[in-house]
């Protein structure tokens, strides 16, 4: 009976411990790669190219926090999951951050013990049809069966829109995204409604004539996209945030991948200076080296870099994803 | 006190006291874990607790046989879907149950040719992934059917890409329908007598039939109408329920004959012989003494297959048809609370199979005995 008394008293102790006492940053490091949760399917923000690498915005924002710890882009393992398991993977710690084109929210941010660092690209939710239907605006759409993926912000947010707008829709909710553009060429559904680069990317990508759909006008919902984080890991949640703002920055400060390191461009900027490591402690706060904003840099290249490489492929207008200084709404305080 | 440690003696044996360690260690190891759990849910701020079930929904089910709105709370819209899983389990329970009918009537009557196609049929369906069956069956219906502008349509029915309508009457302030109700209702106790008794009450049946007829296809119908994108009105089965419904019987026909045939197989030739030798004709045979005996062999595992199918209908979620899990997914997305979430599908699941497994056992149980 004691062996067993201490057997369970061992069980115990096993379930008990808590993985939060460790910090994200040390256990990163001392795992030597970053595990950073993305979608394995959305063109333009995450997905394998012919080679089986990870392209996109989401994967190269995994990339950039991987070069910020340790100073190689490579240095991060891709962990794919879906819509209904993405929050309980960084919840768990099977994931240190989730670059999921998660859309900001009360709940999401008040419910889940997860936070969110800063946003790093603006959508919204759109609709895309059948030019044949010939319809031209969302208004149009009284009576429309509309294809929607179950786990997804797009199944509220038509409800809500048709409910504001008293029209009545026919819901068909199919999870795989293949199904979904099956359904629409075959004419089950009139319509598919999710964010707007989603569906740029499905028009780009999955259709066989992509000239035949088009997106309706109409955007009826804010979609800010931003990492997260687990709440209570102050120094995790800085750094990611500030490996947005090196990027974003960088962008204002005139600087890209090719010039960060550049020691005769903008040699008297006192941010690019710090970005270089040359003034003020960077690294301190972090443990690590003072130029990791420049690594970054020019390892990802910065916000408008990122931006071409990865989305102007969709043919979206840039809108309210450029700078504040062109009167979008990308804006990062300053490195100072 | 030396009769309690006598006694005690005497009881404490390893394998009496066994059992209720294990027990111990058991129901104290799942209550340790849950206990841990939500410890650590609050420990994170993740929201626990079952409050998320009255929150309103906000979301849409396109297949609905209960009232719904978006306005309803989760917990209607889980039971929404609890209803199609359980709607979709039982057609899918007739159909294989019909499938089951007619192989045994095939290898008992059908001969060579019969026996072939069914051989043919099992090969077919067992050899291929259940979900692959669904894919193929929804794309049939999807691509297979027109969209709703060139619908095929006979009389009042129309069959497209949006799935099958049937038109509806009008209302007439429910004294009406209470009327035909009972008509139909006395139909199904003649029909069920008179295939027990006498053939005298033909007539009733034929005028229930005719009555409910009348109904459907004489008095005006808040008929579909087409309206925009899509029919209006009528009673809609959508391709997404009958790819489904007819994938999941298809692929567990396949299991269901091989139940049937082991069965008649295994049935002694003795009887055979016997029956023949005191001169009962074939279908006498077939009828009065192998169906009463082999109903007996194939109940138990003509159950599992229910219970098997009830939970396959969780595969729905490919086809887009908004069963219990697709419809718990999407709650889940809004709320984040993937513990309670989960914990509810298990408990659900649980006690449908557990009902199932019970009632039969109810239903069979003395048979089962008797036959043995």
């Amino acid at each position: 009976m004691r062996v067993f008394a201490i057997a369970l008293a061992l069980v115990t102790a096993c379930l008990v411990t808590d993985a939060k006492a460790e910090s994200t940053l040390s256990a990163v490091r001392e795992r030597g790669v970053l595990n950073c949760g993305v979608t394995s399917a959305l063109l333009g923000f995450s997905a394998p190219d012919a080679q089986g690498v990870f392209r996109g915005m989401d994967a190269d924002m995994c990339r950039a926090i991987a070069t910020a710890v340790f100073g190689d882009p490579g240095k991060v393992r891709f962990v794919t999951t879906s819509p209904t398991q993405r929050f309980v993977a960084l919840q768990s710690g099977t994931i240190d951050v989730l670059i999921y084109t998660v859309t900001q929210n009360f709940s999401r941010d008040t419910g889940l013990g997860l936070i969110f660092a800063n946003t790093y690209f603006y959508d919204g939710q759109g609709f895309i049809v059948s030019k044949k239907l010939n319809v031209k605006s969302a208004k149009e759409l009284e009576g429309a069966s509309v294809c929607l993926q179950p786990a997804s912000d797009a199944a509220p947010g038509a409800t809500d829109y048709f409910r504001r707008n008293g029209i009545q829709f026919k819901a068909v909710m199919i999870e795989a995204i293949q199904e979904v553009v099956s359904a629409l060429n075959a004419g089950r559904c009139d319509v598919y409604t999710t964010d707007v680069t989603g569906l740029a990317s499905i028009k780009a990508r999955s259709f066989q004539s992509p000239d035949d759909w088009i997106i309706l006008p109409e955007i009826i919902s804010k979609s800010p996209f931003a990492p997260m984080v687990r709440q209570g890991d102050d120094q995790w949640l800085t750094l990611v945030r500030w490996v947005e703002n090196a990027i974003i920055d960088a962008d204002e400060l005139g600087v890209d991948s090719r010039t960060i390191k550049d020691a005769s461009v903008a040699t008297n900027n006192p941010e690019v200076r710090r970005m270089r490591g040359l003034e003020g402690e960077a690294g301190k706060a972090f443990g690590l080296p003072n130029d990791w904003p420049a690594q970054v840099v020019a390892a990802i290249g910065n916000y408008s870099e990122l931006y071409d490489r990865n989305l102007s492929a969709l043919g979206l207008p840039r809108g309210p994803n450029r700078s504040w200084r062109e009167g979008g709404l990308i804006f990062a305080p300053s490195f100072r | 006190m030396q009769y309690l440690s006598r006694f005690l003696l005497r009881n404490l044996r390893a394998e009496r006291v066994a059992p209720l360690v294990i027990f111990i260690v058991f129901v104290g190891g799942v209550a340790l874990v849950f206990a841990n759990l939500f410890a650590n849910l609050r420990s994170r701020n993740i929201a626990s607790g079952f409050g998320y079930l009255s929150q309103a929904a906000g979301f849409e089910i396109g297949d609905t046989w209960i009232h719904y709105s978006s306005q309803m709370t989760i917990g209607r819209a889980l039971i929404v879907g609890l209803v199609n899983t359980l709607v979709a389990s039982t057609a899918i329970a007739v159909l294989i149950t019909m499938i089951g009918i007619c192989v045994g009537l095939v290898l008992a009557f059908g001969g060579e040719l019969g026996r072939a196609s069914i051989k043919r049929y099992v090969y077919l369906t067992r050899n291929i992934p259940v979900l692959l069956h669904l894919v193929v069956w929804y794309s049939v219906f999807r691509e297979g059917l027109p969209p709703p502008r060139g619908a095929f349509t006979i009389g009042p029915i129309v069959l497209s890409n949006r799935g099958l309508i049937l038109p509806i009457p009008q209302s007439y302030g429910g004294l009406f329908e209470l009327a035909v109700g009972l008509a139909m209702g006395a139909g199904v106790i003649a029909i069920s007598r008179s295939i027990v008794g006498r053939w005298s009450k033909l007539w009733l049946i034929v005028s229930t039939l005719s009555g409910i007829l009348v109904w459907f296809i004489l008095l005006p119908t808040n008929g579909p109408v087409l309206r925009g994108f899509n029919y209006v009105g009528g009673w809609v089965v959508t391709p997404e329920f009958c790819a489904l419904v007819l994938a999941l019987a298809f692929y567990t026909g396949g299991y269901v004959t091989e139940i049937v045939r082991g069965a008649i197989e295994s049935f002694p030739q003795g009887q055979v012989e016997g029956a023949f030798a005191l001169g009962l004709s074939r279908t006498q045979f077939f009828f009065l003494i192998m169906i009463p005996q082999i109903t007996r062999t194939i109940a138990p595992a003509m159950v599992n297959q229910y219970v098997n199918v009830t939970k396959a209908t969780s595969l729905g979620i490919i086809v887009g048809y908004p069963d219990l899990v697709s419809v718990s997914n999407t709650a889940l997305n809004q709320t984040g609370q993937a513990v309670e979430s989960i914990a509810l599908l298990l408990a659900t699941y649980l006690t449908i199979s557990l009902a199932v497994s019970f009632a039969s056992q109810r239903c069979f149980g003395e048979t089962t005995e008797r036959a043995a």
